[in-house]
């Protein structure tokens, strides 16, 4: 089990957390994301369809797919304390389907989708997040992903992708303390 | 002068990856590694990202990585002085515009005498031995070749086998020359079409036969140029001796 998914996280209205070791505060996900998930889910919600989510969180994205009217919304959430909430967020809505465990592990289970966001947290499978990209998108689909860089850079090595330019004003956080962010934007 | 291959006798790749919540030393925490992560002696056709380097962060997690291709020629099957070679190696794919180049390597056993790879390989490189120049573009599709040096060529004819390992020159050679290493969010990744019988890995060799190394009528071996019009080189045997 990763470092990660042994933190008790802490769920408050503008935030999830954990307290490491030495007493300090690590924000997991906070609400000043929710303008940059509207824009993630708008994105991979372009073509419609069905809609692979990899990682829930506070459940932000989440919200802004299901108001796209998916045909289908699959959700992949991993942490203990996070998939209760994922479950009941789900249960009164019959397209969405929540899968528990690390993507790497269930990704040769999934079907192939028409949208794709990838929004993890310590995750220790990200390097092969790229090559396994390609077996989970339907042809024309769209992916999307967090850009923990604050430049356009193309980090996961994939071809062809675009970034959007936002300016944010984040509080100070221990994930993002940036001015920019650049939405990546992949077409299939 | 003759031209002779040699396929490749192993092959395979061993990986370094390091991951945390916050940034870190590449270079110290993946690059100089004593032990590597993962080994993986490829025998059945796979194309695989054996050589590679990134330093790629996500929400809340930093990860480093690099792996290096091990290749192993068993040489001593060829009859003569080799004077030149050339490593064929097929390619598959490629993130980015990397750099790579082969170095000596004491991986296998060091004289081909294991099989197979182990973590303990990752750091069985020198870096500072290089067996041919930067090759900066990778072929996908198609071979990749590298012209080897006479480092190379010289171990060759004294071990009778080429040792090597495939490297990212850009950051896990470049470190130990300019100091260079990854920043945050560079991969470099080449793809190798491993263990493919349609396809192996291979030396071109052209070397000097050793041919006929014995007097005639008196005449050392050396002072010979030919017998009856055929030359030395090309001699095996004469009248069954």
């Amino acid at each position: 089990m990763s470092h990660y998914l042994s933190q008790s996280l802490i769920f408050e209205q503008d935030r999830i957390y954990f307290i490491n070791a030495n007493g300090h505060e690590h924000q997991v996900m906070m609400s000043w994301e929710d303008d940059l998930m509207r824009e993630h889910a708008n994105y991979v919600c372009t073509n419609g369809g069905d809609i692979l989510e990899i990682g829930f969180g506070m459940g932000i994205s989440a919200g802004y797919i299901q108001a796209n009217n998916p045909n289908s919304h699959t959700i992949i959430e991993n942490h203990p304390d996070v998939i209760p909430k994922a479950l009941e967020w789900a249960s009164d809505k019959p397209n969405v389907t929540i899968v528990e465990g690390n993507w790497f592990d269930v990704k040769d289970s999934l079907s192939t989708y028409d949208g794709l966001f990838y929004d993890t947290y310590g995750d220790e499978h990200l390097q092969y997040f790229p090559s396994s990209l390609t077996q989970l998108m339907n042809l024309n689909g769209v992916a999307t992903w967090w850009n923990a860089l604050p430049t356009p850079s193309n980090a996961f090595g994939i071809d062809g992708v675009e970034y959007q330019e936002f300016s944010i004003n984040p509080p100070k956080n221990t994930y993002f303390n940036y001015t920019k962010y650049y939405l990546p934007k992949k077409q299939f | 002068m003759a031209t002779t291959t040699v396929n490749v006798g192993y092959e395979g790749y061993v990986d370094k990856t390091y991951s945390t919540g916050s940034s870190f030393n590449w270079v110290t925490l993946v690059r100089d590694a004593a032990t590597g992560t993962t080994a993986t002696t490829v025998t059945s056709a796979a194309a695989d990202v054996g050589t590679q380097s990134y330093y790629i962060s996500g929400r809340g997690t930093y990860i480093g990585g690099n792996s290096r291709s091990f290749f192993f020629f068993d040489t001593s099957g060829v009859g003569g002085t080799i004077t030149a070679a050339y490593l064929h190696i097929y390619g598959e794919g490629t993130t980015n515009s990397v750099d790579t180049q082969p170095v000596e390597a004491s991986a296998w056993g060091g004289g081909g005498d294991t099989s197979t790879l182990s973590t303990g390989d990752y750091d069985a490189v020198t870096f500072g031995t290089v067996y041919s120049p930067v090759k900066i573009s990778w072929v996908s599709g198609a071979y990749n070749t590298y012209g080897l040096n006479l480092t190379a060529i010289t171990a060759m004819n004294n071990d009778g086998y080429l040792n090597t390992a495939l490297l990212t020159q850009d950051y896990d050679i470049g470190f130990a020359n300019n100091g260079t290493s990854p920043t945050l969010g560079d991969t470099w990744a080449i793809t190798t079409d491993f263990a493919n019988a349609s396809n192996p890995q291979y030396l071109e060799i052209t070397y000097t036969p050793s041919g006929y190394g014995y007097d005639v009528n008196g005449v050392t071996a050396a002072n010979i140029v030919s017998v009856n019009g055929v030359a030395t080189a090309s001699i095996g045997s004469i009248n069954g001796v």
